[in-house]
C-alpha cells in the first residue's frame, strides 16, 4: 500500500479524494492539508504528496515546493489550468511530476508508483509545457532530447518514439530522466532559502501575477 | 512602431515640389545668360566660356530629369552637381577677359549659386555647409585675377551671394522638411489608430462568439444541474461535465498573459464535439498565432476532426491527445495522437482511407501531413501549417 498526501485549498475536492483515490486499490490518500505549513506539521506526512500549483491563498507555488522537497519529499504537481512558466519553475525546484487535475485517475496511480518506485515519471502534460519551455534562462536540451520531449508531449507512447528514432525503449527513458536531471540541477539548485530569491530574480518569475492580498477588491460590484 | 514612408507621404511629395521650383531656378539662372553674346558678340568669349556653357546645360537636363524621376536627389548625385560647380568656377572665370569674371557677363554665377541652394536642400548640414565654403572658394579662386581691377567688389559681394543664397535655401528645408515630417506622423498615427480600433472590434467579436459557444455547451450542462435535470452521480453527468471541463482547460491554457486564439477555440470546440462520441481528448494548446488565416483554420480543424474520427473508428481505445502549438514565426504544428490498437500503413487500407481524408484538408491549403503508425503502437498523425 502506497500512502499520498494532498496540499489543495478545494475542501469539496478535499473530500471526495480519498474515496476516488481509494479506487486504485493500492494506493491510499492518509493526509490533507489546505497549506504546505499545515501539511508539514500535520503528525502523519506521507512522503509522496499532491501540491496544488495555484494555492488559494497566494502563497508562491516555486517556494511551495521548494519548501516541501526541502523537508524530504517527493512533490506531484496539479493544476486545473497549466502555467507554462510556473510548471518549468517548479520543475526546477525539485517537483518529482505534474499533472493536470482532469480526474485521471489512471494516470495519476501510474505517476504515484513510478515515484514510489524511485523513478521520475514524465506525463504527457509535463512534457508537452516542458517542451513549450521559452524562458531565456531554461536548460539546455539536446536536439535529440527535444525531439523526445515534443513526442511525449503529444501523447505518442514511448515504444512508438523509439522506433521512430530506431532507439529502444530504455534509451528514450533515460533521454527522459536527463531531461529531467538538467532541469532540477542546471547549475541553480535550490539547496536553501537563500538561493530560491535568487533562482526567482535570474527567472523573473515572482509573485507578479499572484496578487497581494490587500489588493484584491472584496466587493467589485461595490465599487463606482 | 515603426515610421512608415508611404509613397505618396508628405515627404516625398516635398521632395518632388522642391526639385521642381530647384529645376525652374536653374533652368531660369542658365537662360539668363543667352543675351550676353548677342549683345556682347560670340567673340568676345573663349570657347572654353562657350563650351563650358553648354556642357554646364547638358548637366542640369541628366541631373534634374533623373531627380524628378526618382522624385527624390540621392547624395552623390548632389555631389556632381557641387564638384561641377567647383570645376567650372575655376576653369571658366579664368578663361575670362580681366574684370569680366566678376561681371553680369559671367553665366557662371547663377547656377554655382543653384549648385549651393540644391545642396544646402538635399545634403545634411555639415556637407551643405563644407560644399558652399568650397564653391566659395572656387568662385574666388577662379576669379582673384580681377582683384585689381573696378570689378573686385563685384568678386567679393558675390561670395556674399552664394553664401545668403545657401543659408536661406537650408533654414527653408529645414522648415519644410520638419513640417512634412510632422504630416507624415500625423498620417502614421492615425492609421495606426485605426488599424487598433479595427483589431480591437475583431478581437471583441472574437470574444462574443467564444461568449456564446460557452452559452450554448458549458452553461446549458451548469444549468442542467441546478434545476435538478441532469441527475449528479450518474455517469451520463459524469460524462457531460468533463466533457466541458476539458473545453474549458482547451480555450484557457497556456501562459498566463495568453489571449484565446481562432485556432484554438475551433479545436477546443472541434474536440468537444468528438468527445461526445465517448472519447477523452487531452487537449493542449500553447503558443497559437493571434492572426490566422480563416480557411487554414477550417482546413486543420476539419482535418484534426477527420483523424479523431479515425480513433474512434479503428484504434479501439477511448483515449486521444489533441495538441496545437505556434512556432513562433506565424506557422503552427496540430497533433492527433492515440495509443490504440495502430495499423501498418504499408499493408493496411484504414491507414490508407486515414491518410486520404486527413492529407487532402491540409494539402489544399498548402500544409503538410506526417502519419506515423505500427500495430500495437497507436497512431500519430502530425499536420503542420506555414505561411
Amino acid at each position: 500500500m502506497i500512502e499520498i498526501g494532498v496540499i489543495d485549498d478545494d475542501q469539496m475536492l478535499l473530500q471526495g479524494m480519498a474515496s476516488w483515490i481509494g479506487g486504485t486499490g493500492d494506493i491510499r490518500l492518509t493526509a490533507t492539508a489546505i497549506s504546505v505549513e499545515d501539511y508539514l506539521v500535520t503528525p502523519r506526512t506521507p512522503k509522496i504528496v499532491i501540491l496544488d500549483l495555484n494555492l488559494g491563498n497566494y502563497t508562491d507555488p516555486v517556494r511551495n515546493v521548494a519548501q516541501l522537497v526541502g523537508a524530504g519529499l517527493q512533490v506531484i504537481v496539479a493544476s486545473v489550468i497549466p502555467d507554462r512558466a510556473y510548471i518549468a519553475a517548479t520543475t526546477e525546484a525539485g517537483a518529482a511530476a505534474y499533472v493536470t487535475k482532469n480526474n485521471n485517475l489512471d494516470t495519476l496511480a501510474d505517476v504515484v508508483r513510478a515515484i514510489h518506485e524511485g523513478k521520475t515519471p514524465t506525463t504527457p502534460e509535463h512534457a508537452f509545457w516542458l517542451g513549450r519551455d521559452n524562458r531565456p534562462r531554461r536548460p539546455r536540451l539536446s536536439p535529440r532530447e527535444r525531439e523526445i520531449l515534443v513526442a511525449v508531449g503529444n501523447g505518442t507512447p514511448h515504444k512508438a518514439i523509439a522506433r521512430q528514432l530506431g532507439i529502444t525503449l530504455s534509451t528514450v527513458q533515460t533521454h527522459l530522466e536527463r531531461v529531467r536531471y538538467k532541469y532540477a540541477s542546471v547549475g541553480r539548485p535550490i539547496d536553501h532559502a537563500a538561493h530560491y530569491s535568487e533562482r526567482v530574480r535570474e527567472d523573473s518569475l515572482g509573485r507578479e501575477h499572484i496578487p497581494e492580498p490587500s489588493k484584491i477588491d472584496r466587493h467589485p460590484h461595490k465599487a463606482s | 512602431m515603426s515610421t512608415v514612408t508611404l509613397p505618396s507621404g508628405a515627404r516625398v511629395q516635398m521632395f518632388g515640389t522642391v526639385l521642381r521650383a530647384l529645376a525652374v531656378l536653374r533652368a531660369a539662372q542658365l537662360a539668363m545668360w543667352l543675351w550676353v553674346p548677342v549683345v556682347y558678340g560670340v567673340g568676345r568669349f573663349s570657347s572654353v566660356v562657350l563650351v563650358g556653357y553648354l556642357l554646364a546645360v547638358a548637366w542640369t537636363v541628366i541631373l534634374f530629369s533623373i531627380g524628378l524621376r526618382r522624385h527624390s536627389l540621392p547624395i552623390r548625385w548632389v555631389l556632381a552637381d557641387v564638384a561641377i560647380a567647383v570645376t567650372s568656377a575655376v576653369i571658366v572665370n579664368r578663361a575670362f577677359a580681366v574684370g569680366d569674371a566678376s561681371s553680369p557677363r559671367n553665366w557662371v554665377v547663377a547656377p554655382i549659386c543653384g549648385a549651393a541652394v540644391t545642396c544646402a536642400f538635399f545634403a545634411s548640414r555639415w556637407i551643405a555647409a563644407w560644399s558652399i565654403a568650397a564653391i566659395t572658394g572656387a568662385w574666388l579662386a577662379g576669379a582673384w585675377q580681377d582683384i585689381d581691377s573696378p570689378s573686385a567688389l563685384t568678386m567679393f559681394s558675390t561670395c556674399g551671394v552664394i553664401i545668403v543664397f545657401g543659408l536661406v535655401a537650408a533654414l527653408a528645408a529645414g522648415m519644410l522638411f520638419r513640417a512634412a515630417t510632422q504630416a507624415d506622423q500625423a498620417t502614421a498615427a492615425a492609421l495606426e489608430a485605426q488599424r487598433r480600433e479595427a483589431m480591437a472590434e475583431a478581437r471583441d467579436e472574437e470574444r462574443r462568439q467564444q461568449f456564446k459557444v460557452l452559452h450554448d455547451n458549458v452553461l446549458h450542462t451548469l444549468e442542467s444541474i441546478a434545476r435538478g435535470e441532469l441527475g449528479l452521480g450518474t455517469e451520463q453527468a459524469r460524462e457531460k461535465c468533463m466533457r466541458d471541463a476539458d473545453y474549458l482547460r482547451g480555450l484557457i491554457t497556456g501562459a498566463a498573459d495568453s489571449i484565446p486564439t481562432d485556432l484554438g477555440v475551433a479545436l477546443a470546440g472541434m474536440g468537444r464535439d468528438q468527445s461526445a462520441l465517448g472519447l477523452r481528448i487531452n487537449q493542449q494548446f500553447d503558443g497559437l498565432p493571434q492572426r490566422f488565416p480563416g480557411h487554414v483554420t477550417g482546413a486543420l480543424t476539419g482535418a484534426a476532426r477527420e483523424a479523431l474520427n479515425n480513433v474512434v473508428k479503428h484504434a479501439g481505445t477511448g483515449e486521444a491527445w489533441l495538441s496545437a502549438y505556434g512556432d513562433g514565426a506565424g506557422g503552427v504544428v496540430v497533433t492527433v495522437v492515440d495509443r490504440g490498437g495502430g495499423f501498418d500503413p504499408e499493408a493496411e487500407s484504414t491507414g490508407l482511407g486515414l491518410m486520404r481524408s486527413v492529407r487532402h484538408r491540409v494539402m489544399e491549403v498548402g500544409g503538410k501531413v506526417g502519419i506515423d503508425s505500427a500495430p500495437g503502437e497507436g497512431t500519430s498523425v502530425e499536420m503542420s501549417w506555414t505561411p
